[in-house]
């Protein structure tokens, strides 16, 4: 029975997603209600689902893993694999998470999207098939299935990404986000194949009981860095987190449920659930964790003089991604799941908040144009506050344990701790900044965007088809701020399953939870990975990220409060550190100056028809060469009956060469 | 040599069927002069239909084994007993069982898409049901064929409609064009069949049956003294040529991307999807019906012809523009993926239980090819009358094809990525299994080429959804045309789809079941 | 090596007037004489039908295809009024090296076959005796006619129908493609 539910579960989101994409193929506005009620129903109910399947659970071992077998795929000699989903504790949390929150951003979508008559099936059809998707990714017995949800949602988000078809941009954002990927993709194929050659399975139990006595460090290492270049790709670590800023042109929702919450720690989830494979490659761990902090800072120093608010918000799940992984490196794999919850949390509260301030303000997205509206929507503001004071990590909101039990793991990982530390805590200080900065230019200073508004929008025109049109807010509805608050509410409570043992004694419940789950033999991680602190060190540690949220807070208030600076416009003369960050450190440019430029140059020299846009540089070099190669081949289709003939007979001739020369 | 009796006919009912079918269609034109195209349209399909049922049923084939009492429906994975009729002429097993299923199921689908094809270009006359019923029997024949005879004149009966079907528009150059390619490289095949099969005769002093010949060749000497052994050779080069022409093979090849991008979309798909299916379907089983010391010779022939399709199919595509020709030169490069699969190792013991597994991904590879096939060749026959006039379809047209036209985006999509080898769809199975056939018997070399050939051929089959999807910078020339607008297209694309899909996700139970089915037909 | 009889000497010469009439057929330029090259061609492959001992078949090869198809030909040729300009000089530049090539190929081959088959042991050559065979009701069947007969309508009964078919097919396809006002058909 409760196999047979699990099975609903998942695949009730594509019910939803056949019934809107049919409604979407017929080519007119679909009905709103209908389209809403199957695509939030099917999340909806599956997330139900999960809850009964949850307080039914008694055990969450290891061993003790619900498996359901839908269906057996494929059946060969040295390789089953089968369409079964596992629920235990690790897909258990996921599944929550991906249909919890996806619930709620699928109801907020029915307000946000209102507008879009003529795409909203089509919407409800993608994100349905995202949700889809994801629970393969998180609830598949084995990599393949993980594989196959992994590429599902990655389709699913370049669907999404280039949803609004019009702007080039989006198109083009989708194209580079089907590049990066594909190059993580390659990196996690090759991991996934050594570690089939390795185990002789794609099955988790199986790989797990093959791994466990499996010592050879350097061989694990090698399956760890090409699974980690997979999480790379999909989880926006440098050096392939490009697309993901760019990956904002799609509809806010979409960055809030697929670019912030739930895609993007893909890589996470992938870690956790190999767990076994990461703790046995303990230098491709230092190595990840180095990735991860450098990607924290890195991504954080460009948020800081973006001025798009959804920008700012893209790099900051950059940034926090990157504490992520800093946690999963140092083996603090119950901290890092700590952390994607409460991320996912407050990430998709600010998300939706900054899509409710774009649709109140006619989709204008540059803060220097916002301010002042905390008069008008007081109960937004309140909870953007919520959401911002959760990230930078202020005691009693979520963020703060989670970040704090990251920088702590940090502090005492035995293979340069104390730099990870330095570059958490200076990542939580420019966080802290740049998340008031946000929030002081769109809802306080002096300037009253809705005034402001009112004059610029009396000249032109760029949303035509606003019928509520000439100055005021967009009123927003029960279905955009419903989620809002419960988001709200989650960023402050999420936090409580993991008070630091500081205060409880204790170690957190979501920690000894993890420890369980994955099994992770507590102690012997301990034992090469991590060098003690004292309780003093430890209240330092509290003591000093607390600080610095505040030290950002007050700089934020003095700056832009305070002395009521606007950020820059855009054109004007910059000091080269801010105008570095502003122009996200040229990271684009250089890798169009190293990578495609002298590729697209190849190609054309060789044959200048190549498509060098499509797939990235090795690729292009082949294709380059193939693609001269068949146009010479080519040449032999002249047309002419007779020359066929003729290739007919030379080719029966040659045969006949061929086969005698075998005869003795 | 004895007289036909009346389980000569039973035998072969299911191509019976059709050509009753079709003369019944002539006739109704007589009776019937009003709706003389509906009726052959109703006919058409009904007979297709009932030819599926006859062999699903198992009657033709169990027929003579069971005497009277014939099991209807049996088991899934029964071995169909061996039947043979008209003077061993044609054989029946498992294998030519399961293809003459695949021919038929395709010409199903295609004849429901027909109807409204065929009339937005002004061409529904009643002669084309008849001309593909009448391919379709010939094909039947084709591959339950036995003796060479047999074999030579149900090839020409399959294709004589084919070279009326190809210049079908009379009003098209390039339609006129391709029929006329078409029949006089036939012919040329044709002479290489005749020839071959003269050879053979010589050199197994007198026989046309593949089951005598066989055994007649196999007991010659592998040696140069022996002068009948070196026409056997001859024959089975020759008619392989032959048959390598009908298969779409290098260097064989010359008329594919000519006659497919001329030829009515429609007939295209006819061509690229039935005759591939029985042609591979022969190929194999002349190539069973090698002995083995002919075959040590000769297979060195089979492999240059498979991997030169692979890699001008593959090359050849990467240039082209239009999409028609672009999938023919497709068509050629999985030509060479599954002739991979007529070369075994010589000498091995295992040899038995390698062809049965060659048989089955063979059987696998090319129902699956068909479905995309027909998949991508319906949508791009639609597209191309959307504007009510026939164009041609260009890559360029593609552009922003997944705003305006979501459907016709979507399939042709699946189809290219199917192609393309891409996990779950079934061409990623069709090509797991060639592999693990290839792998499982030591041709290393074979499965490397394979692999170095799907890889390249992802290159432009991706470059179709990159224009569906990504790709709106510059839109191209409107190209609108709602997908599939007639029921029965609808019907026949929706199945297409499932099966492209499905068959990829049940893969395991298909293969497993067409293993079962695979008897010696030897 | 064979000796050389009489049965011999006449196959080879008819065997060069049948590959001289065929390059006569697709070399001369005036359609009405390829066509009588055609004839002469026919005529020596009826030759060599009588010298296998068929000469049934040598016999309805004269009928039918001197008779009645290459009447048909000339029929047409003169009714389309086709003139010696209007055929142009057969092949591109690249088709007539490439016929070149092909026949110093074709002949290469044939050379080595050859070589083979005479350097071989007792082989193609041998011309086995005709021995007559039984036919159903037990009786020797002597009569050239006769054993055709039984061939056809007993062992060779499934392509002998097929054949039927092609002809039907092949004359339906004739007039649907020759039908010059298609819309007069539907």
């Amino acid at each position: 029975m409760d196999n047979i539910l699990l099975i609903i579960a998942v695949w009730l989101p594509l019910l939803g997603f056949l019934i809107n994409g049919l409604l979407a193929l017929r080519g007119k506005p679909a009905n709103q209600l209908l389209v809403a009620v199957a695509g939030v129903g099917s999340v909806a109910v599956s997330f139900g689902i999960f809850v009964w399947l949850t307080l039914n659970k008694q055990a969450w071992g290891q061993g003790d893993a619900q498996i359901a077998t839908f269906f057996n795929w494929l059946n060969l000699e040295g390789l089953q694999l089968a369409f079964a989903y596992r629920f235990d504790g690790l897909s258990a949390f996921m599944a929550w998470i991906v249909t919890g929150i996806g619930t709620l951003i699928h109801i907020y979508s029915t307000g946000y999207m209102k507008e879009e008559k003529e795409d909203f099936a089509r919407f409800f059809a993608y994100l349905n098939l995202f949700i889809f998707s994801m629970l393969h990714l998180v609830l598949g017995d084995n990599l393949a299935l993980l594989f196959l949800g992994w590429e599902g949602v990655g389709l699913c988000s370049y669907l999404l990404i280039g949803f609004d078809h019009h702007k080039d941009f989006a198109a083009a954002a989708g194209k580079k986000a089907f590049i990066t990927n594909r190059i993580g993709d390659a990196g996690f194929l090759i991991g996934m194949f050594l570690l089939f050659n390795l185990t002789g399975s794609l099955q988790y139990d199986t790989i797990y009981l093959r791994l466990s006595g499996f010592t050879d460090t350097a061989f694990l290492n090698t399956v760890a860095f090409f699974l980690f270049i997979g999480a790379m790709g999909k989880s926006a670590q440098i050096p392939l987190y490009v697309w993901l800023p760019d990956a904002m042109a799609g509809p806010t929702p979409v960055s809030a449920l697929i670019h912030a919450a739930t895609m993007v720690t893909a890589g996470i989830f992938m870690m956790a659930r190999l767990a076994p494979v990461f703790l046995g490659a303990p230098e491709t761990s230092t190595f990840i964790a180095f990735i991860g902090g450098s990607t924290a800072l890195f991504a954080a120093l460009i948020a800081l003089t973006q001025t798009d608010i959804k920008k700012v918000l893209a790099y900051s799940t950059v940034s926090q991604l990157g504490y992520m992984f800093m946690a999963m490196g140092v083996g603090a794999y119950g901290a890092g799941m700590f952390h994607l919850m409460t991320h996912a949390f407050f990430k998709a509260l600010l998300f939706l908040g900054s899509g409710a301030v774009i649709l109140a303000l006619h989709h204008e997205q540059d803060m220097r144009k916002m301010g002042g509206l905390f008069k008008h929507l007081k109960l937004l503001a309140i909870l953007f506050w919520v959401g911002a004071i959760a990230i930078s990590g202020i005691p009693g909101f979520s963020g703060f344990f989670s970040k704090d039990m990251i920088l702590e793991h940090a502090y005492t990982h035995a293979k340069g701790g104390k730099i990870l530390f330095g570059m958490g805590i200076v990542t939580a200080l420019l966080t802290s900044f740049y998340m008031y900065r946000l929030i002081f230019l769109t809802f306080h200073t002096k300037e009253d965007a809705v005034s402001k508004m009112a004059h610029s929008h009396h000249g032109h025109n760029h949303h035509g088809d606003h019928s509520h049109h000439g100055g005021g807010l967009v009123p927003l509805g029960w279905n955009i701020y419903l989620p809002l608050v419960v988001l709200g509410i989650l960023s402050v409570v999420g936090g409580y399953v993991g008070l630091p043992h500081l205060i409880t004694h204790e170690t957190p419940a979501i920690v000894t939870y993890f420890d369980k789950v994955l099994a992770i033999p507590p102690g012997e991680i301990a034992a090469g990975w991590k060098v003690s602190a004292t309780h003093a060190e430890e209240w330092a540690l509290m003591g000093g990220s607390v600080a610095v949220a505040l030290l950002g807070l007050v700089l934020a208030f003095v700056i832009y409060q305070k002395k009521n600076l606007l950020p820059i416009a855009d054109g004007a003369y910059r000091k080269p550190l801010v105008k570095w960050s502003f122009h996200k450190f040229y990271v684009d440019e250089l890798y169009e100056a190293l990578l495609l430029n002298p590729i697209k140059k190849f190609a054309f020299f060789c044959y200048r028809v190549v498509d060098a846009r499509f797939i990235d540089g090795m690729v292009d070099g082949l294709g380059a060469a193939a693609t001269a190669f068949g146009s010479a081949l080519r040449r032999l289709q002249t047309g002419f009956v007779g020359d066929y003939a003729v290739y007919i007979v030379v080719g029966l001739i040659l045969a006949g060469f061929i086969a005698f020369g075998g005869v003795k | 040599m004895n007289l036909f009796s009346i389980n000569d006919l039973i035998a072969t009912a299911p191509a019976l069927v059709l050509v009753t079918g079709a003369i019944l269609i002539l006739l109704l034109q007589i009776v019937l002069p009003k709706f003389r195209l509906q009726a052959a349209y109703g006919v058409a399909i009904a007979v297709t239909a009932a030819a599926i049922l006859l062999l699903v049923t198992g009657i033709p084939t169990s027929w003579q084994a069971a005497g009277a009492t014939v099991q209807i429906l049996p088991p899934i994975g029964t071995p169909v007993p061996l039947t043979e009729a008209f003077n061993r002429h044609v054989l029946f097993s498992g294998f030519v069982s399961e293809f003459s299923l695949l021919i038929l199921i395709a010409l199903l689908l295609l004849l429901l898409n027909s109807r409204r094809l065929l009339a937005e270009l002004d061409l529904n006359l009643v002669e084309a049901y008849l001309m593909m019923l009448f391919s379709a029997a010939g094909l039947l024949y084709f591959i339950a064929a036995q003796d060479l005879i047999t074999l030579f004149v149900a090839l020409e009966l399959s294709s004589l409609p084919l070279f009326v079907l190809a210049g079908w528009d009379r009003h098209s150059k390039s339609s006129n064009e391709a029929g006329i390619k078409y029949f006089l490289l036939s012919v040329l095949a044709t002479t290489f069949l005749l020839l071959g099969i003269a050879f053979l005769y010589g050199a197994s002093e007198g026989r046309t049956n593949l089951n005598e010949l066989f055994y007649s060749l196999s007991r010659q000497p592998q040696s140069v003294r022996f002068a009948p052994f070196l026409f056997g050779i001859l024959g089975w080069i020759f008619i392989y040529a032959a048959i390598a022409f009908k298969t779409a093979l290098v260097p064989f090849h010359g008329w594919v991307a000519d006659v497919y991008e001329g030829s009515i979309t429609f007939v295209t798909s006819f061509m690229a999807s039935l005759i591939k299916i029985a042609a591979v379907a022969v190929f194999f089983k002349l190539v069973m019906n090698t002995p083995e010391n002919h075959r040590a010779i000769v297979q060195p022939v089979l492999m240059v012809f498979a991997v030169g399709s692979m890699f001008y199919g593959n090359l050849t595509a990467l240039v082209q523009t239009n999409l028609k020709r672009m999938f023919a030169f497709s068509s050629i490069a999985h030509a060479g993926y599954m002739a991979t699969l007529f070369i075994f190792p010589v000498g091995s013991a295992l040899l038995a239980e390698i062809q049965k597994e060659a048989s089955a991904a063979l059987f696998f590879y090319v129902a699956g090819y068909a479905a995309t096939t027909i998949l991508v060749f319906t949508v791009i026959a639609f597209l191309e009358t959307g504007d009510g006039e026939k164009r041609r379809i260009t890559l360029e047209d593609l552009k922003g094809l997944g705003k305006r036209n979501p459907l016709a985006a979507f399939l042709l999509s699946l189809g290219a990525l199917s192609f393309a080898g891409i996990p779950p769809l079934v061409g990623f199975f069709g090509k797991l299994y060639i592999l693990r056939v290839l792998l499982g018997s030591g041709q290393y070399i074979l499965a490397l080429f394979v692999a170095i050939n799907s890889l390249l051929a992802v290159y432009y089959y991706a470059r179709i959804v990159f224009h569906c999807y990504w790709d709106y910078e510059t839109e191209g020339e409107k190209l609108t045309g709602s997908a599939l607008r007639s029921p029965a297209a609808w019907i026949s694309g929706m199945a297409l789809a499932v099966t492209v899909i499905g068959l990829g996700l049940v893969s395991s139970p298909v293969l497993r079941y067409a293993l079962d089915a695979m008897v010696r037909f030897r | 090596m064979e000796e050389l009889n009489m049965r011999m000497i006449l196959f080879y010469v008819f065997s060069f007037i049948m590959v001289a009439s065929a390059l006569g057929v697709v070399l001369h330029r005036n359609p009405v004489k390829s066509a009588m090259f055609l004839v002469s061609f026919f005529v020596g492959l009826a030759a060599m039908y009588a010298l296998l001992g068929a000469e049934f078949l040598a016999v309805v090869q004269i009928l039918v295809y001197v008779g009645a198809i290459m009447v048909l030909f000339l029929f047409v040729i003169m009714l389309i009024s086709v003139r010696e300009e209007n055929f142009e000089s057969p092949g591109s530049n690249l088709g007539r090296t490439a016929a070149t090539v092909l026949l110093i190929g074709a002949f290469a081959v044939q050379f080595l076959v050859m070589a083979r088959v005479f350097t071989a042991g007792p082989g193609i050559n041998a011309s086995r005796p005709y021995h007559g065979s039984l036919g159903q009701t037990g009786k020797i069947i002597e009569g050239n006619v006769e054993l055709l007969s039984f061939k056809l309508f007993q062992g060779y009964l499934l392509p002998f129908e097929l054949i039927s078919i092609v002809l039907l097919v092949a004359a339906i396809g004739a007039v649907v493609l020759a039908k010059k006002n298609r819309r007069k058909l539907q």
